[in-house]
Parts: C-alpha cells; structure tokens; sequence
C-alpha cells in the first residue's frame, strides 16, 4: 500500500527534479493537446452533420446533371406509384456574388408542406412562422450573415435575377451556428420566392424529397426510380451521411498519422532523457539502495514520479484541447477541418466528449511512455549499492 | 551475534580480506583499525551485505546474510544496518530532515510514526536545530550528525562507521566519542573502521582487531 510518508517523499522528489521533468511534461501536453483538439473537432462535426442528415428526407430527387428542374407533376406520379409520405418540393440552387464569385446555396421551401418536418422546426417553434411567411423573409447561415454585413448588407439585401430586375429579401434571423457546418452558405426562403430569384417557372423545382417509411424497401426504391425516370438522380441520406463521415474520417485520419509519427519522436526523446535524468540520479540512488531500499522500493518510486508525469501532462493536455476548441471555437486549427474557399466558415463546436477516444489517447499516451522509460528505470533501480561506497 | 567465518574478498587475484574469522556479541563495541588498505572498509561492505564475500559466510542472528538474495539484503540493511559512511553519502538537494526520511520511506509506517523517529534520531544525534538546513551547507561535523541521525532513525541493532574521525576537528572528536558511549549503553553492538588513534583507548569496553594486508593481525 501507499503510506503518506511515501506520497510526501514522492512530492519531494517531484519537487528537487522538477526542471528534469519539466521539457517531458510539455511536450506531453502538446501532443496530446493537438491530439485531442482535433478529436474534438471531428467528433462535434460528426454529432453535427448527423443532426442535420438525420432531419433530412430520405431520399432527394434531381434532376440527371442538374441540366434543367424537375416538374411538379412527377410529385403525383411518384406519390401514387410508391405511397411516399412527407413529400417535399424544394428550389435549391447557388446563387454566385459578382465580383467576389463567392456563392450562397439558396434553398427554397414550401414551408406549408413541410411544416411537421424537422429540418425547419426551429422557425416554427419560435412562433414567429407567421410572421416569418407574410412577409419576403429569409434566414441565414452564419457564413452569408458575415457576408452580407461586410458589404453592409445589416437588414436586406438585393438579388439579381436573371431578368436583371432586383428582388429585395429582408433579413429575418440567422441559422444556428452549431450547425454552420452545413448551414454556413445556406439561405432559406419560401419557394415562390426562390423560383422567382432563379426565374424558373412555379411548376418547376430543383430538387424533390420524400420518406420511405418501410425500412426494407430503401434498396428496392432506388432501383425502381431509376427505372420509371430516365432522367434523374437519387441520393439517399444514408449516402450523404456516409459522404460527411469520409470527409471527417479522412481529416482525422492525417492527424492519427501525425500523431504517430510524433508519439515516436517522443518515445525516443523520453528514452534518451530519462536514460540522462536516471543516470544523473545514480548516485542518489545508490545511497538509496545503501540503506536499505529494495529494487522494488526504487521502481515503485520512480515510476510513480514519471507516472505523475504523464498523467498530468495527459490532463492538461486534455483539458486545454477542451478549452480550446468548446470555449474558443479552436482558432487556426478548425480551419484544418473546415478549410472551404467559399464565404468563410465560423462554426460553434458543441461539446462532445467521446470517453472511448479519450480512453484510446491515454493508452497510446502512458503505454509507450512506460514502454520507453521502463529499461533506463530498471537499470538504474538495480544498481549495486556499493556505488554509494565509492 | 554476528560471525565472520573464514571470508576471503577477492579483487580478480588480488586478496583485500584473507581468511577472516571473528565472533561479535550483540552490544560489544569493535574497532577495526589498520593502515590504509588493509581492508577495514571491504570487511564493513561485507558486514553491511553490499557486497559478497569471495568465499567463507557471514551469520547475523543466525541467518547467513552474505548469502541473502538482493530483496533479503536490502531489508536487512534497512532494520538492521546503521551505516555511517566516510564521506557521509547524504542526498545534497535534500534538507537534514528530508535525508533522514528517505530511510524510513520503505517500512511504510505512517506519518505520525515516521515523524516521531526522526526526532528520535535527530535528538540522538544532536542535530534537531538543523533539521529544515539543506544538507549540502553543513559542516562536516553536521554533515556526519545528519549521517548518524538516519542511520539511528529505524534503529538498528548493529551501526556501522567507516573511518569517522577523518574529517573532524578535536571539539568534534569528543563528542563523537559521547555519542558512542550512549550508542553502547542503548545495547548496539559498533563496529568502528579507523586509524585515528584518538578512538584507541575510549572509556567504554572495546575490542580492537587489527588488519593488515587483509588478515588478522592481532
Ligand atoms: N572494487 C575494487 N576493485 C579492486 N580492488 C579493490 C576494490 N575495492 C577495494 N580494493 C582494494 O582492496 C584493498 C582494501 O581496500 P579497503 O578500501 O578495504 O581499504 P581500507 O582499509 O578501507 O583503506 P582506507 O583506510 O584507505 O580506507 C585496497 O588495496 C584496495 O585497493
Ligand atoms: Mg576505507
């Protein structure tokens, strides 16, 4: 067991090395710190673009290429032939800023038809949907927001359409900015608006949603629609989830990788400073042995004053990285992640804790740290006590 | 009892001990005196378990400690060795007191016991006053107090001093020489390593054994 007198002699030792151990404690930190920010970013991206998947149709319909829209009509065909439930109609197209060229993806929706769907709930919950249809309204990402304010843009702003006639949309509320990883360049408007902005006719629309409420049938569905239109596209959510996660997976993937390859760099670098460190301390360590300590006494010493060690830097690094990324948004390092060439991104990362990944960290964190400063420790533990003689 | 039974420590051909045997009581104050090599400080380290003796044994209360495995020596060092070395061996970074805990560390008493030993030993060895001192300013005089206070703190039935007089002035002399005399009558048996005839006829009942090229002498 661990007597008091231990943990103070244990404090002592810490206390009299601590300008040893010091260069090991940061570069610890540092690790995991880049280790766990990026963690936190990835995982908060994911809870996000799943949320916001999850709130989509099941299916999206296009057009083949995007060449041309859809026709209202095939709203009635698909509902009759497949019994689809909660069909949406929607215009979603970009819409490109002269001269700057930076574009908003304009979203149309007939806000009647969808008013249970969950995508919009938030307008609707507020109350304010009244409000929000009587008049020519639309929300904002937070990306289209900054835009638009830096060109002083504060309550409306002027869009051209292709008759070169401008049509004026006030600037009723901004998108959440937790989600602003999809919804960054999105701008929401009721249909007839969008179809007016694009000059597309009322019976025309960009895209179709709707649910397959049996689950079996999600594989057959698609097959059959590429059977009865010949000119269209199908995307399921499942594949636009999967599309988000490869992204994210990749971009977490280069950092396992950086990772690793400093993780090594810092075996070698623990290695050879606690081979120096121990082989400083040799002598006191031999007076220790000299009276009366064991081999075991010493180990369990030293190894509870590197475990303090990395424990701590593991925590601080940790809890910095949290910091960091949910308290400042992680500047610098989200734009790794979000790096887009289109209206800047600024997202809100909600905090996400992945207790698994923390608990993979550790292991790849104390593992090859006990692995590196256990043969130098060793050595040194079982010096001969007669060094102390000499 | 301790006895030393036909121990010989080789140094690849050369003999530093040779042939040696000897019996001490429990509480009987040996010196080991002799010119410089003759062998004092080897036969200590044998007594001490630091080292192994070539051939022969070494029997301390009946166990054969110079045949004791690392773990065995180790304990035995701590409860029964007091080993005040020649040049001290303090830890310099550590304060008198903090040096004194370090022998306590693996008995893993608690903090109540421990802390009332060290005063113990410290008042034994009349050096409480520099107790939070850091080690590497004292005298030498403390320096060896400091020594003797933590090889006193488990208290151990033998203490052990490799030449202690060679760094001490006449003053301190003296008083090391009190402080044996309260050792003996605490029942310790001391083994002294010395030349310093200062410590030749001390007022206390003594057995001198005299080395020279690693034998017996007398
Ligand atoms: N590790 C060693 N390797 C080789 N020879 C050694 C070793 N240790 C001691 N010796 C030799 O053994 C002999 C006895 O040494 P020891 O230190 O016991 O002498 P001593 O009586 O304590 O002398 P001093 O009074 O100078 O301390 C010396 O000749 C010494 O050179
Ligand atoms: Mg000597």
């Amino acid at each position: 067991m661990i007597s008091s007198s231990f943990l103070n002699f244990l404090y002592l030792t810490l206390q009299t090395n601590r300008t040893r151990h010091l260069s090991i404690f940061i570069i610890g930190s540092l690790i995991v710190f880049i280790l766990s920010s990026s963690l936190f970013i990835v995982s908060s991206l994911k809870y996000e673009s799943k949320k916001v998947v999850e709130a989509m149709s099941d299916f999206t319909i296009t057009k083949l290429n995007h060449r041309g829209y859809l026709h209202t009509s095939q709203i009635d065909e698909l509902s009759q032939k497949y019994g689809l439930s909660a069909i949406s109609s929607r215009v979603q197209e970009r819409y490109f800023t002269t001269p700057q060229g930076y574009s908003f993806l304009i979203i149309g929706v007939d806000f009647f038809e969808e008013q249970g769907s969950k995508e919009f709930s938030d307008i609707s919950k507020r109350g304010d949907f009244k409000k929000f249809l009587m008049g020519e309204n639309m929300l904002i990402g937070q990306g289209v927001n900054d835009y638009l304010s830096k060109n002083h843009y504060d309550k409306y702003f002027n869009f051209k359409t292709p008759s070169g006639a401008l049509k004026k949309i006030n600037i009723f509320d901004t998108l959440a900015q937790n989600s602003s990883i999809v919804s960054n360049d999105m701008v929401i408007i009721p249909l007839s608006l969008a179809q007016e902005i694009f000059g597309m006719q009322e019976d025309e629309l960009s895209s179709i949603g709707f649910n397959v409420p049996n689950d079996a049938e999600w594989d057959n569905v698609k097959l059959e629609l590429y059977e009865s239109f010949y000119d269209i596209d199908v995307v399921s959510k499942k594949e636009i989830q999967n599309m988000y996660d490869e992204i994210f997976n990749f971009k977490s993937g280069l950092f396992i990788m950086l990772f690793m390859i400093l993780l090594f760099t810092y075996m070698v670098l623990l290695y050879t400073k606690y081979s120096s460190i121990l082989s400083n301390e040799k002598r006191e360590i031999g007076i220790l042995r000299a009276i009366g300590w064991s081999i075991n006494d010493v180990l369990k010493l030293k190894f509870s004053e590197m475990s303090f060690v990395v424990i701590s830097s593991y925590l601080i690094g940790v809890l910095s990285a949290y910091i960091f990324v949910y308290i400042f948004n992680a500047p610098l390092l989200s734009s790794l992640f979000l790096g887009s060439s289109n209206l800047n991104l600024s997202i809100i990362f909600t905090p996400i804790i992945d207790m698994l990944s923390l608990m993979m960290i550790f292991l790849l964190f104390v593992v090859p740290f006990l692995v590196a400063v256990i043969i130098p420790t060793w050595r040194v533990a079982s010096t001969n006590p007669k060094e102390a003689l000499s | 009892m301790i006895k030393v039974e036909k121990v010989s420590k080789c140094y690849g051909e050369f003999y530093a001990l040779k042939d040696i045997s000897f019996e001490i009581e429990q509480g009987e104050c040996v010196i080991l005196s002799g010119v410089s090599g003759s062998g004092k400080s080897t036969l200590l380290s044998l007594i001490g378990a630091f080292d192994k003796p070539t051939s022969g044994f070494i029997e301390v209360d009946g166990d054969i400690i110079s045949k004791f495995p690392d773990f065995h020596a180790s304990t035995y060092r701590l409860q029964k060795i007091g080993f005040v070395f020649q040049d001290f061996n303090l830890i310099s970074s550590f304060s008198v007191k903090e040096n004194i805990l370090s022998a306590t560390i693996p008995l893993n008493q608690s903090k109540k016991e421990t802390n009332k030993r060290i005063e113990e030993a410290m008042n034994l060895a009349n050096i409480s006053h520099k107790a939070f001192q850091n080690s590497s300013s004292l005298s030498g005089g403390e320096k060896q107090r400091c020594a003797i206070a933590r090889a006193l703190v488990n208290n151990p039935d033998i203490l052990l001093f490799d030449e202690p007089t060679a760094s001490l002035d006449a003053k301190s002399v003296e008083s090391f020489i009190k402080m044996l005399e309260t050792f003996h009558h605490m029942g310790k048996s001391i083994i002294l390593a010395t030349h310093d005839v200062r410590l030749l006829d001390l007022k206390i009942k003594t057995k001198v054994i005299r080395l020279q090229d690693g034998e017996i002498i007398a």
